[in-house]
């Protein structure tokens, strides 16, 4: 077989089969060819270790499948995933504000922990006390702001991760009920390099001792400076 | 050997060689014709599900001299569908290796 015969038969094949993309198709043929010829081999040898373009034709049909489901099948699938789609919604939303409340407490934290330690007193929202118990409460507040902006980071992470297992999970059963392709699924949790991960547990112990430290060591030495086991009362912190 | 046996073990020969680099059609038609006995033909209806799977992607690209090839490359889903389909592949190897050489009855 020539090559233009083998092309002809491919290409009335694959129109009989209502192939998409014919062209397309024909093209990859057509460098197969070009690229054979090139290496010094002749076309019935090229065309006969292609095989027969009836049979290679078919290869090509979508595959029938799709139509073998039963029927109504698909719509039934989309209600089912839409009414999911609501539940996840309002989950999905609700995880968000959380999300937003702790970035809020992190940046509120760390304006904190800012204005105590370098003595900062906007419109005299923080309480009069010695500049000492000021530095070590402020450096427990930078700790708590470091804890408070990698939880909200790994949040930021479990929800983005969360929503992509979902959309794979909604893709899938779409797919399975139409006859397409099923992918893998995609795990629920963040996935963290094992080095990173060590990293910021590191981080996370550290700032949990210089919080818990610096706490206690700035409440003991507020204490003795006030000579007052309740300082605050000392320094009139809850007085208008 | 059985063709529709074959087609599903050829998919993931195909995967693994764009898993290492990006080929064009001809290509890996000639590596996979090199080790495997099927005919030439059968690797761009193949390419051409991968495609329409959504697991790899193709693009054009001009080579010195000649018209410009069509190269196929993996996607994200793609990689991943082959990282599950691998290692599912290569336990079913192993237990089958074990049947045959009666290590399991």
């Amino acid at each position: 077989m020539t090559k233009i015969t083998f092309m002809n038969e491919l290409q009335r094949a694959l129109l009989e089969l209502r192939v998409q993309d014919v062209e397309d198709v024909l093209g990859e043929y057509e460098a197969h060819f070009a690229l054979k010829l090139a290496d010094g081999c002749s076309e019935e040898e090229i065309a006969k270790r292609l095989g027969s373009p009836q049979i290679l034709a078919t290869q090509f049909a979508p595959e029938a499948d799709s139509a073998s489901l039963p029927p109504g099948r698909k719509g039934l699938t989309s209600i089912g995933l839409g009414v999911s789609d609501v539940g996840a919604g309002m989950f999905f939303i609700l995880f968000g504000a959380w999300i937003l409340c702790l970035a809020v407490a992190a940046a509120a934290f760390f304006a904190l922990g800012a204005c105590l330690l370098f003595r900062i007193n906007p419109a005299g929202l923080i309480p009069s006390m010695p500049y000492i118990g000021a530095l070590l409460f402020g450096i427990a507040t930078l700790a708590l702001t470091l804890l408070t902006a990698l939880g909200t980071l790994y949040c930021a992470m479990f929800l983005q991760q969360l929503f992509r297992a979902y959309a794979r999970w909604h893709r899938n059963v779409m797919a399975g009920a139409t006859g397409k392709p099923i992918y893998p699924g995609v795990p629920a949790y963040p996935q963290i390099p094992a080095v990173q991960r060590r990293r910021i547990r590191a981080l996370l112990l550290t700032s949990l001792a210089v919080l818990a430290a610096f706490s206690a060591v700035a409440y003991i030495v507020s204490a003795i400076s006030a000579g007052s086991l309740e300082f605050w009362h000392v320094w009139n912190w809850f007085q208008a | 050997m059985n063709v529709q046996y074959k087609k599903g073990v050829l998919e993931l020969c195909v995967l693994s060689m764009l898993s290492r680099g990006n080929l064009y059609g001809y290509d890996v038609s000639e590596r996979i014709a090199k080790h495997i006995d099927i005919s030439d033909g059968t690797i761009y209806p193949l390419l051409r599900k991968l495609k329409s799977d959504g697991l790899v992607t193709t693009y054009l690209s001009e080579e010195s001299g000649g018209p410009p090839r069509k190269y196929y490359a993996l996607t994200q889903t793609g990689r991943e569908e082959y990282e599950a389909e691998k290692t599912e592949w290569l336990g079913f190897v192993e237990t089958v290796k074990k049947f045959l050489e009666g290590e399991l009855q």
